[in-house]
C-alpha cells in the first residue's frame, strides 16, 4: 500500500511539478524478474450451415463417421455436436493403378519377307483375244483365247481357270535363265480327236 | 532384254475390316519376283482410334506401313506402281523414286505401243503399253510429269515381257495365302 501511494505521489509530482525522481535501483527492483504481458484474442469460428449432408464420396469410407444432430444455427453448438471418431481414407489411387498406355503401332507392323510364298503364287495371263484387230485364221479351227507374253521354257506348270478364262502358270526360275517369249493360243478344233488345242507362237510374230 | 536392270516395284496398302496391311513386290522385267515383303495386319485399338482421330488412317498408311515396307525392301526398283492414287505422293517422298498408278481403260487402242496422250485431268495420261491391250490410264505426281516420256518408255519395255498390272493380283493371292496359313 505504501508503495502504491509513493508511486501515485511520484506520478503526480511529475505531472504537476515536472520533477523527475532519479533513484538508484535497489535490490528489490534489481532482483525483480521482467514480466512480459501479452494479450490473447480467441477467435471463435462458427459454421453457418444448418446440417451437414453427405450422400456419398468415392474416395472416403464413411462407415465410422458419426454425425450427431445439427440445429443451433448460430449458437456454436454444432461443432460440439458433431463427433468425428475416426475416418479412414482409402483413396482410389491406392486401389487402382493408373496404367501407362504405350502408343507404338509401328512396332506391330514389321515387314516380313515371304519370297517362297510369292514364288508359289501363280502368274496370271488374261485372255487378250478381244484386243486383236485382225485375229489369225487357222484351218478347221478357230481361236478361242490368246495369252501373252509367256516364257515357254520357264513354265513349270499351268492351269486354265475356266470361270475367269485366265491362264495360271508357274515359272521355274532355276530352269532357264533367259529364253524366248511366246504367245499361247487356245484353238477350238473342228472334226478332230481333241476339241481343244494349245499352240505356241513366238512373240516375235506380232499379232494385232 | 533388260532382265537385270528393269525392276518394277508394286506397292499396296489394304484397309478393311478394322485392320491395315501392306505389301511390296519387286519383279524383274518378266514379272518374276525378286523381293517381296508384307506387313502383319495392324488392328488399331479403340483407344488408338480415339487418340489419333482422323489422322489415324494417314498415319498408319504413310508412317507405319509404307515406311516399314520401303525400308525393308532390299532390291530397289526403277519405279513404284501403286493401286491407290493417295499413295503416289507418300511413296515417292519416302522411296525417292517415281511412283505412279495404272488403271485399265475401255478405250480403243492408240496407234502404237509407247504412244501416250495427256488427258483433261491434271497429271493423268493415257498410254499404250503393248499392241494387244487397251490403253492404260496413268496418274503421276506433278513432279514427274516432265519425266512422263521416260516413264512410258520403261513401262512399254516391261510390257513386252509381262502384264504390267498382273503382279497386284499375285499380291492379293499371297495375302489370302498368308491369312489362310494364320487362321
Amino acid at each position: 500500500m505504501a508503495r502504491i501511494l509513493s508511486e501515485i505521489g511520484r506520478k503526480l509530482s511529475r505531472i504537476f511539478l515536472g520533477r523527475i525522481v532519479v533513484r538508484a535501483l535497489d535490490d528489490l527492483h534489481r532482483s525483480a524478474p521482467a514480466r512480459i504481458m501479452t494479450h490473447f484474442h480467441s477467435v471463435s469460428v462458427q459454421r453457418m450451415r444448418v446440417e451437414p449432408r453427405v450422400g456419398a464420396a468415392m474416395f472416403v469410407k464413411w462407415s465410422s463417421v458419426r454425425i450427431v444432430g445439427a440445429g443451433d444455427l448460430l449458437g456454436g453448438q454444432l461443432q460440439k455436436n458433431v463427433k468425428v471418431h475416426s475416418a479412414r481414407f482409402s483413396f482410389v489411387t491406392k486401389k487402382k493403378k493408373v496404367s501407362r498406355y504405350k502408343l507404338n503401332i509401328s512396332a506391330r507392323a514389321g515387314a516380313k519377307s515371304a519370297m517362297m510364298r510369292i514364288q508359289r503364287t501363280p502368274i496370271t495371263r488374261r485372255n487378250r483375244i478381244n484386243f486383236l484387230k485382225s485375229p489369225p485364221k487357222f484351218e478347221r479351227s478357230t481361236l478361242l483365247a490368246l495369252y501373252s507374253p509367256i516364257f515357254q521354257e520357264k513354265v513349270a506348270k499351268s492351269a486354265l481357270d475356266k470361270a475367269s478364262g485366265n491362264l495360271l502358270f508357274w515359272y521355274d526360275n532355276e530352269r532357264v535363265k533367259a529364253g524366248e517369249k511366246y504367245h499361247l493360243l487356245l484353238l477350238r478344233v473342228f472334226e478332230g480327236e481333241e476339241p481343244l488345242k494349245w499352240l505356241w507362237l513366238p512373240a516375235a510374230k506380232r499379232l494385232s | 532384254m533388260a532382265e537385270k536392270k528393269l525392276l518394277l516395284g508394286y506397292l499396296t496398302v489394304e484397309a478393311k475390316d478394322n485392320y491395315f496391311r501392306g505389301a511390296a513386290l519387286v519383279t524383274d522385267g518378266r514379272g518374276i519376283p525378286v523381293d517381296f515383303r508384307y506387313t502383319e495386319p495392324v488392328r488399331p485399338t479403340r483407344l488408338e482410334r480415339i487418340l489419333y482421330g482422323g489422322a489415324l488412317d494417314i498415319y498408319l498408311r504413310e508412317e507405319v506401313i509404307l515406311e516399314n515396307l520401303l525400308s525393308a525392301i532390299e532390291t530397289k526398283p526403277v519405279l513404284w506402281l501403286v493401286d491407290d492414287v493417295e499413295l503416289i505422293r507418300p511413296v515417292q517422298k519416302l522411296a525417292k523414286l517415281p511412283a505412279l498408278m495404272l488403271e485399265p481403260t475401255q478405250r480403243s487402242p492408240l496407234e502404237t505401243s509407247g504412244k501416250y496422250e495427256s488427258t483433261a485431268e491434271e497429271d493423268v495420261f493415257i498410254f499404250q503399253a503393248d499392241n494387244i491391250s487397251a490403253p492404260m490410264r496413268m496418274s503421276l505426281s506433278e513432279e514427274n510429269v516432265s519425266k512422263v516420256g521416260q516413264i512410258v518408255e520403261t513401262l512399254t519395255a516391261a510390257a513386252e515381257d509381262m502384264e504390267l498390272m498382273e503382279p497386284f493380283s499375285r499380291i492379293a493371292k499371297a495375302f489370302e495365302a498368308v491369312a489362310d496359313s494364320e487362321s
